[in-house]
């Protein structure tokens, strides 16, 4: 049997049920597409966190205040302590070797009154250091420095957004805000940060100097985080065992007992995230999965339903010298075209939904080339098999008795 | 050509014998024009498919220019049948979906070797039938008559040894049925062989010969002319 003809004719076959074409192969196609899209999108997500983490150095140590646990793919604080002081981080920049800067933070919720214009934001008290860490300088005015730490200087540098909300296109600067009920000069803007990897704005914040944070406002003797920038990732390991060291005998830890800090860094976090999001990816997987196994099973009702009508069409084709090998491959045929006519829609479908999933998430859209092939051999397949059973039925029938069937 | 020898057919179902042919014996000459008469259920259809191989026999042989088919596997039976004979159903047997051209071309979906100049022949049959200008019609579109010229220009398309039409004019008007049975006699003027299988006196009467069956016997066999 010629293949190319007996495509031709099996085509002209399918296109003449369109409804039932188009009722099975959408089966196949929804499945493809959810597919393409969910692990496109999962893939574009992945590549957008990776991306932000490496944005913020992967040769950064994160010191926390408390015990955090992976709960669920997710860092969670177990418990806080206020055992971690701005005297810690000078051991640490003192004392360790391969450390480049290091500096402390933590952060309060906020009012900022400017005139009549009132909003929240966040308060980031942080020493001169973390902005080198955290590769932000100044795009107006200036960021503090050492001098403004030391005297606990009344000023502020505003994150991006935080400039926009008050001050639109106006100049901030030299303008005195009140942050709570302190009244902070703004001595500069900040270049933005973007979002961090729960997807929040890192630039709705207000920098202050740490001392400033600590005393004027809001009276506190205690750090969140202590942020370490070493040399390269070859001076990570080491670093952090001295760092360990130093924070058990400046809290005081005796033997035996539990750290009352952690100690993160970059391929932690990493690790953590990608977890969750590779987690979630092989959720999405099944589910696609089985919508695709509903779409085989749609192929296989039609296969059988039109087996039935097709009797006479089967008896007909043996008679004119068809053999039981012509007519299975005839029906698997016709089951694969319907899966790939499918599996071609779903492509098509898959591709746009994960490109506005993409680009309304804000991440960069990935064409995922690899999925897409895969589906697409998956749907084939898919074909193939539920198409077997149908199609070794339409072989197996008696050519005589079938061309007596009723139409 | 055809030769039938002793040829029984008994059905089993569940345990139950229904034997339909007792013993069949016939010789078809090639370029014969024979009709087989019976009444329903007198193992008619029984014979008709194995006279077209469709159906093997319980016991007899069965010889196509001499040789034995009761003796061959099923792929060989189906190559047979698209190599040597043309079939005409009662019910035309159409693909409803498909152009009528493409209805004539079927056969050459499942023969060994697609002739270049198969187009031609095929819309040559078209022709002769009557329908040259009908050929992207689909079967639906066609009037009964029509409908079995396709599948008469269908049956010819690998010029077979042999045309086996089974109540041929059974579902058309006399008209429609005059038709057909004038393209029949056209054919066998040809030298084609011909076996007609009708419960109609009018439609034997067409043939040369026909055979009279009753009870799953031949009953006599009579020249007509």
């Amino acid at each position: 049997m010629n293949i190319r003809r007996a495509a031709s004719i099996s085509l002209s076959v399918l296109f003449g049920h369109k409804l039932r074409t188009l009722l099975s192969s959408l089966a196949v196609g929804t499945g493809v597409a959810a597919v393409v899209m969910m692990v496109g999108a999962g893939e574009a997500a992945k590549r957008d966190t990776m991306s932000k983490i490496q944005s913020f150095g992967t040769d950064l140590l994160t010191v926390r205040a408390g015990r955090f646990k992976s709960v669920g793919g997710r860092m969670r604080g177990v418990a806080r302590f206020t055992t971690l002081k701005p005297r810690d981080a000078q051991h640490i920049r003192k004392y360790v070797d391969g450390v480049e800067k290091a500096g402390g933070t933590f952060h309060r919720h906020a009012t900022i009154t400017y005139k009549n214009v009132r909003t929240r934001t966040d308060v980031m008290a942080v020493e001169p250091e973390v902005f080198g860490i955290w590769r932000v300088h100044a795009s107006e005015g200036r960021l503090f420095e050492q001098k403004d730490e030391f005297r606990m200087a009344r000023v502020c540098v505003l994150g991006p957004t935080v400039k926009e909300n008050l001050f639109g296109d106006g100049d901030p600067l030299g303008v005195p805000l009140k942050v709570g009920n302190i009244p902070l000069k703004v001595i500069g803007v900040s270049s933005p940060r973007g979002q961090d990897t729960d997807g929040d704005d890192l630039d709705d914040v207000i920098y202050v100097p740490l001392s400033t944070g600590m005393k004027r406002m809001y009276d506190v003797d205690f750090l969140e985080n202590l942020l370490i920038q070493v040399r390269d990732k070859e001076s990570m390991e080491l670093a952090r065992e001295e760092i360990t060291s130093i924070l058990r005998k400046n809290h005081r830890l005796k033997e035996g007992k539990e750290d009352d800090f952690t100690i993160q860094d970059q391929s932690q976090l990493m690790e953590t995230e990608l977890q969750t999001q590779e987690a979630f990816a092989l959720l999405v997987a099944v589910v696609a999965g089985l919508s695709l196994l509903t779409g085989g099973i749609g192929i296989f009702a039609v296969m059988l339903i039109s087996l039935r009508e097709r009797r006479r069409e089967v008896g007909l084709r043996r008679a004119i010298g068809a053999r039981h090998r012509d007519i299975l491959v005839q029906f698997l045929l016709e089951a694969s075209m319907l899966s790939l006519l499918g599996g071609i829609a779903g492509e098509v479908i898959g591709f746009a939904g994960c490109y506005i999933i993409c680009v309304s998430s804000g991440w960069a859209p990935v064409l995922p080339l690899q999925t897409a092939v895969g589906a697409f051999a998956v749907s084939l397949a898919t074909g193939l098999v539920f198409g077997i059973y149908p199609a070794r039925e339409a072989s197996k029938l008696d050519p005589a008795e079938s061309l007596r069937a009723a139409v | 050509m055809i030769e039938l020898r002793g040829v029984k057919k008994t059905y089993y179902t569940e345990g139950k014998e229904t034997p339909v042919l007792f013993g069949i014996d016939f010789k078809i000459e090639e370029g014969d024009y024979t009709a087989i008469m019976a009444p329903s259920g007198t193992g008619k259809s029984t014979l008709l498919n194995i006279l077209g191989t469709l159906d093997k026999p319980t016991e007899g042989k069965y010889l196509f220019r001499n040789r034995d088919l009761t003796e061959l596997s099923d792929d060989e039976l189906s190559r047979m049948r698209n190599k040597s004979i043309g079939f005409v159903f009662q019910l035309f047997n159409l693909l409803g979906r498909v152009s009528v051209l493409e209805n004539v071309l079927l056969p050459l979906l499942y023969a060994e070797t697609y002739p270049k100049e198969a187009r031609e022949r095929a819309l040559r049959l078209l022709d002769m039938v009557g329908l040259g200008d009908r050929v992207h019609f689909k079967p639906n579109a066609l009037s009964g008559g029509q409908q079995q010229r396709v599948a008469i220009a269908r049956a010819l398309i690998n010029e077979p040894d042999l045309l086996l039409a089974d109540e041929p004019t059974g579902n058309l008007d006399s008209m429609s049925s005059e038709e057909i049975l004038q393209i029949f006699d056209e054919i066998h003027r040809k030298g084609r062989t011909i076996v007609v299988v009708t419960h109609e006196r009018d439609v034997a009467l067409r043939a040369d010969k026909i055979i009279t069956m009753k009870d799953g016997r031949v009953f006599s066999e009579e020249r007509t002319r």
